[in-house]
């Protein structure tokens, strides 16, 4: 039996954070879930009377609404390009780095590093210069090898490759961390029974890197795979979702629909139908993983 | 034939850090040679050196007669057991002893084969299927030898294998390796710091301190005649007693301890050059006796005593110093008993106190 002190304690350790995870956390979900059956918009905002619930009108009108089958569309493009890409380059410069026969690990763990912790806005000026159709650095240097000029983010067919490069380059460094203390798990025995055995550098990186870090991997797939079905940014600052919405991720026409049109109640199923394919696609990565390791 | 041979083997780590110093060692076909010392003294870093995992520095090596110094470790057809067994947690039991074997192409009924025989050497044949934190520290150590027994190398690296077992495992571990290096038939180099281990696997045992080796022997001759103060204090257990003292000339050149506990007249040829300095005497407990009528008899107080049942380790201090001796069992022995023991003339060794070279 709990006694009274022992509960107050509990109380007041627990109780400030309870608080606020109940005040900032579960009081929106809930009341934006709520929202999603009403039509919730502008006029609602002014006076509630205009308030009504509509139960799953917003749900069938977004599976006809041609827009957000766009936005998925784009938004899985980016997902199933950008994530393994932005998986893959973290895992490479990770291995690089924490190969012994680097110099100066620190500095290029820095340089890796910086752009995660460079703002949304400032990478995306840079960018955007760098992508610029005539005097941008990248047409400048593919003139070197004879190729383009491409209109990056004016071209619906270049625009998304664009953006997730750019994400991908700002992203890397972040998962690479995680990778490298992954890595520094791996025991150093393990590759030298390996190498007595007959196992080449590539064959040690399949045979023992690759499985060891599977749950590293795993964590930073899903963990990516959450934060890149949120592409907003990137587009934001970029394209506004065009050319002909070839960059209009789902998050971006959410925040469109909720809060350039007013239409609230829209915009919540919208979340809704984002966070059940988020689910989706986390237990699928979980199954998957569970299947490999028997 | 696959002999092993160490010229001049050295290694300094990053030019300054040395480790090993000019190592000579001709191990032969099918021996079992130990590497023993304290932690630090170079016997590991040697064992890898042969293997491949260390680059040589100085000197050069060869297996079956072949310079390995630039040929990586997969292709020196070694096999080696580490410390903490390094078997791929991914990968069942079966599958760690394959890996090598797949990696060289080996045909799926010749790993199959291969696997089985050596599993059934072992008798891991039940375990097969499991992965290795399924498995006991004893089990996961058998899978460590099974691993490198399928590929049917040259030789065998042995890394203190045995280190990270329960006491009653290692001995019967101990046994085991002695036994398969018997049915087996291959050259093994084997590192401990545990020279009860060396002194029963070994052929040949070579003892390092500081990089350095200090003898190479066979355990016996090991035991027998050491060649120094170290040799002397590592091999043998308990080990062997240390009494300082010096050479005097007083009616006859004598041996006296600090205190001038122990008198122990000397071979006058021998000794004479040597009045003056400072000389350590050794003896091993088992020189000691309580019966014997010999001289250097002298009396002692008991102060710890450790009835083994079979024999006793009398502890007791003569000079001070404290001094460990085994004796045959008896019921007067305890603490605070005075006794009367005397030292067996025919095994002192002593050693110059400075260097701690042996004086024959």
């Amino acid at each position: 039996m709990i006694n009274k002190t022992k509960l107050s304690a509990v109380a007041l350790f627990l109780g400030p954070s309870l608080l606020i995870i109940a005040l900032f956390f579960f009081m929106p979900v809930i009341a934006a879930f709520a929202m999603s059956f009403t039509d919730f918009d502008i006029y609602a905002l002014g006076n509630l009377d205009y308030l009504r619930f509509v139960a799953f009108k917003n749900y069938s009108t977004l599976l006809s609404d041609p827009l957000f089958w766009t936005a998925i569309k784009n938004t899985f493009y980016f997902v199933m390009v950008g994530g393994p890409l932005s998986v893959a380059a973290s895992l490479a410069a990770a291995v690089l780095l924490n190969s012994k026969f680097i110099r100066f690990k620190g500095v290029f763990r820095l340089i890796y590093f910086l752009p995660v912790v460079t703002t949304h806005v400032a990478v995306a000026i840079v960018w955007r210069y760098i992508y610029h159709p005539r005097f941008g650095l990248l047409n400048y240097l593919l003139g070197f090898i004879g190729l383009g000029p491409v209109d990056w983010l004016g071209d619906p067919n270049w625009s998304m490759p664009a953006i997730i490069l750019l994400v991908v380059w700002k992203n890397f460094g972040y998962n690479m961390v995680i990778f490298i203390a992954g890595l520094q798990n791996i025991p150093e025995e393990l590759y030298e029974a390996a190498s007595i055995e007959g196992a080449s550098a590539w064959q040690q990186f399949k045979h023992i890197t690759i499985p060891q870090l599977a749950p590293t991997t795993l964590f930073i797939s899903v963990i990516t795979m959450i934060g890149y079905f949120q592409l907003f940014a990137e587009p934001y600052v970029m394209t506004q979702g065009g050319p002909l919405n070839s960059t209009l991720s789902i998050v971006l026409y959410m925040y469109q629909e909720g809060f350039r049109w007013w239409n609230i109640g829209y915009s919540t199923a919208l979340a809704f139908m984002l966070t059940i394919i988020i689910l989706i696609g986390t237990s699928i990565q979980f199954k998957l993983q569970k299947e490999r390791n028997g | 034939m696959s002999e092993v041979i160490l010229k001049n083997v050295g290694k300094v780590y990053e030019g300054k850090n040395r480790a090993v110093q000019s190592v000579n060692l001709e191990i032969n076909d099918k021996e079992f040679v130990l590497l023993v010392g304290p932690s630090g003294c170079g016997k590991s870093t040697t064992l890898r050196m042969v293997a491949g995992l260390e680059e040589i520095t100085e000197g050069e090596i060869y297996i079956d007669g072949k310079l390995v110094n630039d040929i990586p470790p997969k292709d020196r057809d070694i096999a080696m057991v580490f410390q903490n067994y390094a078997l791929y947690p991914h990968m069942t039991v079966f599958e760690n002893m394959a890996f090598g074997l797949k990696l060289r192409k080996f045909p799926m009924e010749k790993i199959n084969e291969r696997v089985n025989e050596a599993a059934k050497i072992l008798s891991i044949e039940h375990l097969l299927e499991r992965k290795p934190k399924q498995l006991s520290g004893g089990q996961r150590q058998r899978v460590a030898v099974g691993r490198a027994i399928v590929r049917k190398p040259k030789v065998f690296l042995f890394d203190e294998p045995l280190s990270n077992l329960d006491a009653k495992l290692r001995v019967q571990m101990r046994t085991e390796l002695a036994r398969l290096h018997h049915q087996l038939e291959t050259t093994v180099v084997y590192v401990t710091h545990d020279q009860t281990e060396a002194m029963t696997l070994g052929n040949r045992i070579v003892v390092m301190k500081d990089g350095i080796v200090q003898q190479v022997d066979s355990p016996l001759n090991l035991y027998n005649n050491p060649v120094n103060q170290f040799v002397a204090g590592f091999i043998g257990s308990p080990a062997m007693n240390f009494i300082e003292g010096k050479i005097v000339n007083d009616d006859g050149i004598k041996f006296t301890s600090e205190m001038n506990v122990l008198q122990i007249p000397l071979d006058e040829k021998v000794f004479s050059k040597y009045v003056n300095s400072k000389i350590t005497l050794g003896i091993r407990p088992e020189h000691f006796s309580d019966e014997d009528n010999a001289l250097n008899k002298i009396r002692i107080t008991l102060d710890v005593v450790e009835q083994m049942g079979n024999e006793v380790f009398a502890h007791f201090a003569i000079d001070g110093k404290p001094i460990i001796s085994r004796l045959k069992p008896k019921d007067t022995f305890r603490i605070g008993a005075e006794v009367e023991i005397s030292l067996d003339k025919n095994h002192f060794y002593f050693f110059e106190s400075e260097t701690g070279s042996r004086i024959v």
